[in-house]
């Protein structure tokens, strides 16, 4: 009799110390923010390389780019083509928590239209064209990481 | 994680250096979860260790009752019962089932072979190895009803008998006894291979030859050995969804001693009964469908040999390396083996990156084998030398599972309920050829479905639950096995502390940034 009151009182003590010892962290993160972010893309790498926000922030990234490509964030899937030496700006909600990443599609139009008769680096993206010979997903650059906490 | 999700920057780097791997595009790999905050992972392993004791505490008061637990007939309503068992609910799921076997093959052979425009890839690795999994554990034993291999070759019976009336298909040779479950393991094995390391695992054709193949292996073994003697030994997912399914709070149960002694699945058990014996279970005239509390399945007394302890050690170690290797850790030794070894290792579809991740499947499962094995020569000393390290290691194996249970519900969750979502424009899609046959092509993945503080909480207090489940199972053996209290209870302490250690890198592993 007894070891059958043991029996019911075990899971209820378990659940009552989970509970209690989790709520305390369950705290908010305040009101949601319009955040804007200036991020500056070179070549390879992205600044800052991740870019942290909460749940709910409406975000606003302003590229900075020395190349003119897409730039895409994954899992959200948005994306903006940012133009070589202007600032581009990129707005989006923050709903989903996690880690999504941030990639650089480099506009191979560049090399044949050479319209926007910006100066920058011809020779560098030429260097770049004849790497990539394999799948066009080559001329993708990883540049970085959001990250979207919890609120 | 499995590795076609698996695409991050250093990986990249890697592979950029060997000129080959590209990353899935869309659908894939798109999204990682945030880790576990260290508040969180903190209070988890302090809850690990408080609770251990509490139910330590708990054992000093009262012993447990013996080898039995309670139950609830479903088949007691006998209109449940005539229901569960019609085969007019039956047969068109198994015909599904082998539809969607076929499908898998022709979308993977004929489709588009980028891996988030077929249907073949998600399928296999999400909805049907993971999805599968969870029910298996959390519901009970589907793949039972909708094993398509166990299907076709039941059909393939039925033609034959009618040619041959009251004859078994195939050659039905005497299955080695000594053999054991050890041909399922090792297909296993080659299957978590190719999870965890085979870097074409998500490629359209590749996972179609691998149907092909495991089809081929599973009808010439029932062919071979008969239909049950192959889906209980040789057949690799039969026996793996069987084990998990011992966790679930579902069972069929047969109380019939004569048909169980005869029963070449060697099933009876100690009450003259057998749960979960499916050839038992197709014959019996008086049957159960139970429902128990989770996790007792492990509980019921079993012949325990080393193939079964093979089996429990080879999930804990599977679980366990396919979240560690997304971590930082895995990813240096994984540069350092590439720096080593390039080169030198060329073979096609062979590298030194692959390499490294074969060194972790195959070393996992002997390091944690080594560990038990270490922990049981501790437990022997504490009886008294009463029992031999490896008796204790395969009679408390069972105790292990709801870590490994848990932790495999912890750390595939948000795979299933995300990337598994994919699965709806596939199935409008299968070929990816553009088509829309149910309408759902134009389904987009809603990836904020789970909140990242839910997971990190639901997977704590899934772990820390997995953890007081294999501490009071591993009490009811201890029990069961050694005479008097006293010694049964020293014998618990080298077992908690193995049984802490595993939570709490259980623990660790999701708090840990996932960085590929």
């Amino acid at each position: 009799m007894n070891s059958n009151k043991l029996k019911l009182s075990l899971p209820v003590a378990m659940a009552a110390i989970l509970v209690i010892s989790l709520t305390p962290a369950c705290g908010g993160g305040g009101e949601p923010q319009a955040l804007t972010i200036p991020v500056t893309v070179d070549g390879e790498s992205m600044e800052p390389e991740t870019v942290r926000v909460t749940q709910g922030d409406m975000v606003a990234l302003q590229i900075q780019t020395e190349h003119s490509g897409e730039f895409h964030v994954h899992g959200y899937d948005v994306k903006t083509d940012a133009e070589a030496g202007k600032v581009t700006d990129l707005f989006f909600q923050a709903d989903a928590t996690g880690r999504f990443r941030i990639t650089f599609h480099e506009s191979e139009t560049t090399e044949e239209e050479q319209s926007n008769g910006d100066s920058h680096h011809e020779d560098e993206t030429e260097e770049k064209g004849t790497e990539h010979d394999e799948a066009s997903d080559e001329s993708e650059i990883e540049l970085g990481f959001l990250e979207v906490g919890p609120r | 994680m499995l590795k076609f999700i698996r695409v991050g920057l250093p990986l990249l780097a890697v592979a950029a250096a060997l000129g080959g791997r590209t990353a899935f595009a869309h659908g894939f790999g798109e999204r990682t979860e945030l880790p576990v905050p260290l508040g969180i992972f903190l209070i988890g392993a302090g809850l690990t260790v408080a609770l251990s004791f509490a139910v330590i505490a708990f054992f000093l008061k009262g012993s447990p009752g013996g080898s039995s637990y309670r139950r609830y007939n479903l088949f007691q309503h006998r209109w449940l019962e005539s229901v569960a068992s019609s085969p007019f609910i039956w047969w068109p799921v198994k015909l599904f089932s082998v539809f969607l076997l076929v499908l898998v093959i022709a979308a993977g052979l004929a489709g588009d072979q980028t891996s988030s425009s077929n249907f073949a890839p998600t399928f296999v690795w999400i909805i049907w190895w993971v999805g599968l999994a969870f029910f298996a554990a959390l519901i009970g034993n589907l793949w039972v009803l909708v094993n398509p291999w166990k299907a076709l070759f039941e059909m393939a019976e039925a033609v034959f008998r009618l040619f041959r009336p009251g004859r078994n298909l195939g050659l039905n040779l005497a299955y080695p006894v000594n053999w054991g479950i050890w041909p399922a393991l090792v297909l296993f094995l080659g299957f978590l291979w190719i999870q965890d390391a085979f870097p074409q695992s998500a490629v359209p054709d590749r996972v179609a030859g691998m149907a092909i193949l495991y089809t081929a292996i599973t009808l010439t073994g029932m062919a071979v050995f008969g239909k049950h003697q192959w889906l209980q030994h040789g057949e690799a997912f039969s026996v793996v969804f069987g084990f998990l399914a011992k966790f679930a709070p579902t069972e069929v149960r047969v109380r019939n001693p004569d048909l169980c002694r005869v029963c070449p699945g060697k099933c009876l058990d100690r009450d003259g009964q057998c749960t979960n014996c499916y050839q038992c279970f197709e014959k019996s005239p008086v049957r159960e469908w139970n429902i128990r509390h989770f996790a007792m399945g492990l509980s019921n007394p079993e012949h325990m040999t080393s193939d079964k302890l093979a089996l429990v050690v080879l999930l804990l170690a599977s679980v366990t390396f396919d979240g560690f290797s997304a971590t930082s850790g895995w990813v240096d030794f994984q540069s350092a083996m590439v720096n080593t070894f390039s080169g030198t290792i060329d073979l096609p579809g062979f590298d030194s990156l692959t390499l490294a991740d074969t060194l972790g499947v195959l070393l996992f499962p002997l390091a944690f084998f080594l560990a038990f094995l270490a922990f049981s020569h501790f437990m022997s000393g504490t009886v008294g030398r009463e029992f031999e390290a490896m008796e204790l290691a395969r009679a408390f194996a069972y105790s292990l599972a709801p870590i490994a249970v848990a932790y495999n519900l912890a750390h595939f969750i948000n795979l299933l309920l995300i990337q598994g979502q994919l699965i709806a424009p596939l199935a409008s899609d299968p070929f990816g050829y553009g088509w829309n046959l149910l309408g759902t092509a134009d389904y987009q993945v809603n990836i904020g479905v789970i909140n990242a503080r839910i997971l990190w909480y639901l997977s704590t207090v899934l772990i820390v639950v997995g953890h007081v489940m294999a501490v009071y199972l591993a009490h009811l053996v201890a029990t069961r096995l050694f005479s008097d209290r006293s010694t049964a209870l020293n014998s618990q302490y080298p077992m908690l502390m193995l049984m802490v250690m595993y939570t709490v890198v259980s623990l660790w592993i999701i708090a840990q940034p996932i960085v590929a």
